[in-house]
């Protein structure tokens, strides 16, 4: 009702049109400083759009929700950058990932997979991340049989403050991808 | 295809109630909820939906108990198959065994991705890439990783399969590229991705030149056999068990065997070691077996039995045979592999009391649905093959094996029957 009223007066008009096909300041500075991201109509950045695979090199970092994912805020923190396909998936627990979880990132285009959980002996739910220990062993074998390199899954551990090191973790992860290159896929 | 089309298809309208389906289901008879005809019931009576989101749909071994059985004919095989590719599409789906690991090694697959899974293979193994038989080897390294909770591996089977088809001069193509034959994915709805296996496998059967494929999977040879044929047209190939081959070369007498002698190989903790009392525990081969006695007399010998100069009466190991559903009850071919038990000297085949077509499923099936019930049955077997006094339950199939094993495993007492697989037990009797 109140935007009918607003229609009436030419003013109004205008600044409708720019909200719709204008592109925000903010989101152009933003992507002058980060080179692969693209700008859609509505001025956000692409490939923050979880349906899209935006590049050949995404990975998907498992991060378990106590220490790692406060590693990962502090990374930002203190001003660390990684690439922006690497896409943070949070669960409470590391413990709660199981093969399929790991398997079904590749199908859905993953190249590559870290999982980052809390030390052993940390473990909010005592065995934890012990459990995810064997699940992402058991994960490295069926990935060798199924044709995708051992080295596409990693495990780190993590505690609060080491954004830092989240970083320079996901960053050597991520170049490392890059090098093994694009999973062969047949496309039938 | 509709249901409405299947219904005319699968004659499920001529259900007279009887009641004979629900009488030889192993899931009713520990689950109260599910029957092959309550379920036909529900989609002609009911509304369409109600089927589709009924959890119960998923229930069903595919085993072909009921239809076999059925007055009127009703092919509820396929009606639930049916049931389950409409209920996909619809967007229900079971529940998946194994947290999904195993549906998510299908899915990737059927996508495309390139597997590598001839790791299994040694030195002592002669393969080749292009030649005349096909060795289909099937999920079997993915199940060593995945099952590694209850002991047990099942590569040895492919190992052991290939030695014994060396031993009879046969060279198999084995492929590091197979994918899954879709078995799974057929028996529990997902028909798109059923179709891209199928097709992958068979470009890479043409590719390798081979004109005859061997299993040492029923549920493998069953989906190439009848599946692939009706979905993709007609087979350029021969497609045959193991077990058949390895009867014609014994029979022809270019495989000798004797005795076997107890390995204590694969032997997960379920089975006890008191049986091994009358498995020839330890016993080396007795006089005469090397060279000595002609061959002819050895192997009708061991035919018949008794007279078996090298194998006493106390050391004659009893065995029992679980028939795989999809070998014995959907294919016929029961037989076969007990030929080639009573060709082995010192082996009584002591059947349990349903065998054959009337055989029990071992319990699970497609990966989808295993509860408390599934565990029933399973145990329920395996106290009916312990009755018989064997010592061995041979199987045919991996997954029976696989089924079998892991109820034996849960629980805590010993059950005390050995299981093994026919290719295995067959090269231990090999000399």
């Amino acid at each position: 009702m109140q935007v009918d009223e607003r229609r009436k007066t030419p003013e109004a008009d205008q600044s409708l049109e720019d909200v719709e096909s204008g592109e925000p300041r903010e989101a152009l500075e933003a992507a002058e400083s980060l080179e692969d991201v693209e700008i859609g109509e509505r001025g956000d950045a692409l490939n923050r759009d979880e349906t899209k695979v935006s590049s050949n090199s995404n990975i998907v970092i498992f991060t378990c929700g106590w220490y790692p994912a406060i590693a990962a805020d502090n990374a930002g923190v203190v001003g660390e950058e990684y690439p922006t396909d690497a896409r943070i998936v949070t669960m409470t627990c590391a413990g709660r990932l199981s093969p399929a979880l790991i398997l079904d990132a590749f199908g859905s285009g993953a190249q590559g997979v870290l999982v980052a959980a809390c030390k052993p002996e940390l473990c909010h739910y005592v065995n934890g991340s012990s459990t995810c220990e064997q699940v992402v062993a058991e994960t490295r074998e069926l990935a060798e049989l199924l044709g995708i390199s051992s080295e596409r899954i990693h495990l780190e551990a993590f505690d609060t403050e080491e954004g830092k090191r989240f970083a320079d973790c996901v960053n050597g992860f991520y170049k490392k991808i890059v090098e093994l290159g694009v999973i062969a896929v047949e496309q039938q | 295809m509709s249901l409405e089309q299947k219904i005319e298809e699968t004659k499920a309208y001529n259900c007279v109630e009887c009641g004979i389906c629900t009488g030889s289901c192993p899931v009713s008879r520990v689950n109260p909820d599910f029957s092959p005809r309550l379920m036909v019931e529900k989609l002609l009576l009911g509304p369409q939906d109600e089927i589709l989101s009924d959890r119960e749909l998923w229930s069903c071994l595919t085993c072909k108990t009921c239809s076999v059985r059925c007055p009127a004919q009703v092919d509820y095989n396929e009606f639930m198959r049916a049931a389950r590719v409409a209920a996909r599409e619809a967007g229900f789906e079971g529940v998946d065994t194994h947290a999904g690991v195993l549906r998510s090694i299908m899915e990737l697959h059927a996508k495309g991705f390139r597997p590598a899974g001839n790791n299994w293979l040694d030195s002592s193994l002669q393969t080749c890439t292009r030649g005349n038989d096909f060795y289909f080897v099937g999920c079997l390294p993915y199940f060593d990783v995945v099952f590694r909770n209850i002991e047990l591996k099942s590569t040895p089977i492919a190992r052991s399969a290939v030695k014994l088809m060396n031993l009879v001069s046969i060279i198999p193509v084995v492929s590091r590229n197979e994918r899954c034959c879709g078995h799974d994915f057929y028996w529990s709805g997902n028909y798109d991705g059923f179709e891209k296996l199928a097709r992958y496998n068979l470009k890479l059967i043409s590719d390798s030149g081979a004109s005859r494929v061997i299993f040492t999977c029923p549920e493998g040879y069953h989906t190439f056999s009848k599946v692939y044929p009706s979905v993709l047209g007609e087979l350029k190939f021969e497609v045959v068990h193991l077990a058949d081959v390895l009867l014609e070369k014994v029979k022809k007498g270019e495989l000798k065997l004797g005795p076997i002698c107890d390995r204590g190989e694969e032997k997960p903790r379920g089975a006890g070691g008191r049986g091994r009392a009358t498995a020839g525990g330890g016993e080396r081969r007795v006089s005469g077996d090397e060279g000595q006695a002609d061959p002819e007399i050895k192997r009708e010998a061991g035919l018949s039995g008794d007279g078996q100069e090298t194998v006493s009466e106390e050391s004659r190991v009893k065995v029992t045979f679980q028939d795989p559903c999809r070998m014995g009850r959907m294919m016929g071919q029961t037989e076969g592999i007990r030929e080639l038990l009573g060709l082995i000297p010192g082996i009584e085949l002591v059947e349990m009391p349903r065998n054959r077509a009337n055989a029990v499923c071992c319990g699970s099936s497609q990966w989808v649905t295993c509860t408390s019930c599934n565990k029933q049955i399973q145990l329920d077997r395996l106290a009916e093959a312990r009755e018989t006094g064997a010592s061995i339950l041979v199987t045919a199939c991996p997954k029976c094996r696989i089924h079998l094993t892991c109820a034996n495993y849960d629980k805590d007492r010993d059950l005390d029957i050995e299981i093994r697989d026919i290719v295995s037990l067959v090269l231990d009797a090999v000399r």
